[in-house]
């Protein structure tokens, strides 16, 4: 089942360009898995076919596939210096042109989790 | 301390009062709710989809759905009908989803899992595997009515309101489908 | 046809009767009818064969795989942590939101800003919703203030207006109310 398997193939590639593009983000201090180390694949094809799929998911980055609907959800760490809302909706673009101009997909949306704030050194 | 069995004879908890803690944030309740019904649901999911792996999937959203909807529940009793409502609906919505297929494949799209249990291999009855062919032949509404009825027990009113139609109009389908299920059975007797 | 009705046989019986006739016929209880009719007859030995089946479909428990309960409780987890979540406004597609945990860090280092004072506990509750997706707070802000301090009310004025400043510049929420509690007193080394 070819179109199956692009599919699939496609969240981890856009994860790792989601990743990429919110690291980048100005005031973004680094991007922050809520459960550490643990890398889940939601739907059952998914998880079958995720491994050996290199590079593995990035961390702090879901995606999810749901009826050839695109959604990313990003957790992230922000500089006290920028305000976090502007950062959170600044992420939300930064991905959603790296993934529309990287893979040609469409993101219907981009939800950010700002973990933590992290201040500046006094 | 546990919190899912009563301290007086550590009999496992009604579902009501997992319910009611659940919703105050007491996740070792839930997960005995989850434990309880995840099987029903997905006993449903599976004969709706004839997929094991759409009805994993449907049965994650559902438990994690009514986790999040718990706020919302009009009553701690109500929880047990949401989910088999909200499990039936999102089968419905998978079905409408898939693409027409000229027939309609029982796993065969499926690769072999190390951790499916023995007793799958094992030969079910030739009865059974002729009503489980004649469920796929029915309408998603019509064996909707069926397993809800006949396997899950759920009264009329109640999938009249997942299907969206009277509790008469849920007879007429399940009188319907028992008509066209018996035919198929008919050289098995 | 009426909906009710379901199906019927050639002899005009409706399945559904016999159906429900089903126990009566095998306890001896047939109409002259039903003695007789080969469809009936027919009827009755599919719906039994129907029935049989049923009874087995009932019986099959095939369980779920044994990962599923935990990876449902997984994300359940997650969304109990994610649980203290405040609402942030954007115009894109989405959400943004920020954790109180984070909140509360900016907060009292606003507060700390001000001299003689320090924060202690910062505890952050959402009240509503703004126009533009804005969580709207309370505020309880615990502080220390230095033995020293001679500041009184302007100096906790200061404290008021550098984190309501804050809230708005360094996060985008909106604060409704703050509450400020001294409760205790520090000493200042030399």
């Amino acid at each position: 089942m070819t179109v199956e398997t692009e599919f699939v193939i496609a969240d981890a590639v856009v994860a790792s360009v989601a990743a990429r593009a919110a690291a980048m983000t100005p005031g973004v201090v680094r991007l922050e898995p809520g459960l550490k180390g643990l890398v889940t694949a939601w739907s059952r094809a998914a998880r079958q076919r995720w491994k050996g799929l290199d590079p593995a998911p990035a961390e702090g980055v879901r995606v999810r596939t749901a009826g050839g609907v695109v959604s990313v959800q990003v957790d992230i760490v922000t500089s006290a210096a920028d305000q976090a809302a502007a950062v959170g909706q600044a992420v939300q673009r930064g991905v959603s042109r790296a993934v529309a101009t990287e893979t040609g997909l469409v993101v219907a949306s981009v939800s950010v989790s700002i973990l933590d704030i992290e201040p500046e050194v006094r | 301390m546990t919190t899912t069995t009563s301290a007086e004879s550590g009999t496992p908890l009604d579902d009501s009062t997992l319910v009611s803690r659940a919703r105050e944030g007491d996740v070792r309740a839930y997960e005995q709710l989850v434990l309880r019904y995840q099987g029903p649901m997905f006993r449903l999911a599976s004969r709706m989809l004839a997929n094991r792996g759409d009805a994993e999937d449907v049965v994650q959203e559902v438990f994690l759905t009514a986790w999040r909807r718990l706020a919302q529940l009009s009553e701690n009793a109500a929880f047990v009908g949401w989910l088999y409502r909200t499990t039936t609906n999102r089968c419905l919505n998978v079905i409408r989803a898939r693409r027409p297929r000229a027939d309609v494949d029982l796993d065969t799209a499926e690769s072999p899992r190390a951790d499916i249990q023995p007793e799958r291999a094992v030969q079910t009855s030739v009865q059974l595997a002729a009503l489980n062919q004649a469920l796929q032949e029915l309408t998603p509404e019509q064996r909707a009515c069926w397993l809800l009825r006949e396997v899950h027990g759920r009264s009329y009113e109640e999938i009249g309101e997942v299907v969206g139609t009277s509790s008469t109009a849920v007879r007429g389908r399940i009188a319907r489908a028992r008509a066209q299920l018996a035919e198929v059975m008919r050289p098995w007797r | 046809m009426a909906v009710n009705q379901g199906y019927e046989l050639p002899c005009d019986r409706n399945l559904e009767l016999v159906w429900e006739r089903l126990d009566l016929v095998g306890e001896g209880l047939a109409d002259e009818h039903e003695l007789t009719c080969p469809h009936c007859r027919t009827a009755r030995e599919s719906l039994l064969a129907l029935r049989e089946a049923t009874a087995e479909l009932v019986l099959q428990t095939e369980q779920p795989p044994p990962d599923l309960a935990g990876r449902i409780m997984s994300a359940v987890r997650a969304e109990v942590r994610r649980g203290q979540m405040l609402s942030l406004p954007t115009t894109e597609a989405g959400v943004v939101e920020v954790s109180e945990q984070a909140v509360a860090v900016v907060l009292r280092y606003a507060a700390d800003a001000v001299g003689g004072v320090r924060a202690r506990r910062c505890r952050v509750r959402t009240v509503g919703l703004g126009d533009a997706g804005e969580s709207l707070v309370e505020v309880e802000l615990t502080l220390a203030v230095s033995v020293r301090a001679s500041g009184g009310s302007t100096m906790l004025d200061l404290v008021r207006t550098r984190v309501s400043a804050a809230a708005a510049a360094r996060v985008g929420l909106r604060l409704v109310k703050l509450d400020l509690l001294v409760d205790d007193i520090y000493e200042v080394e030399e």
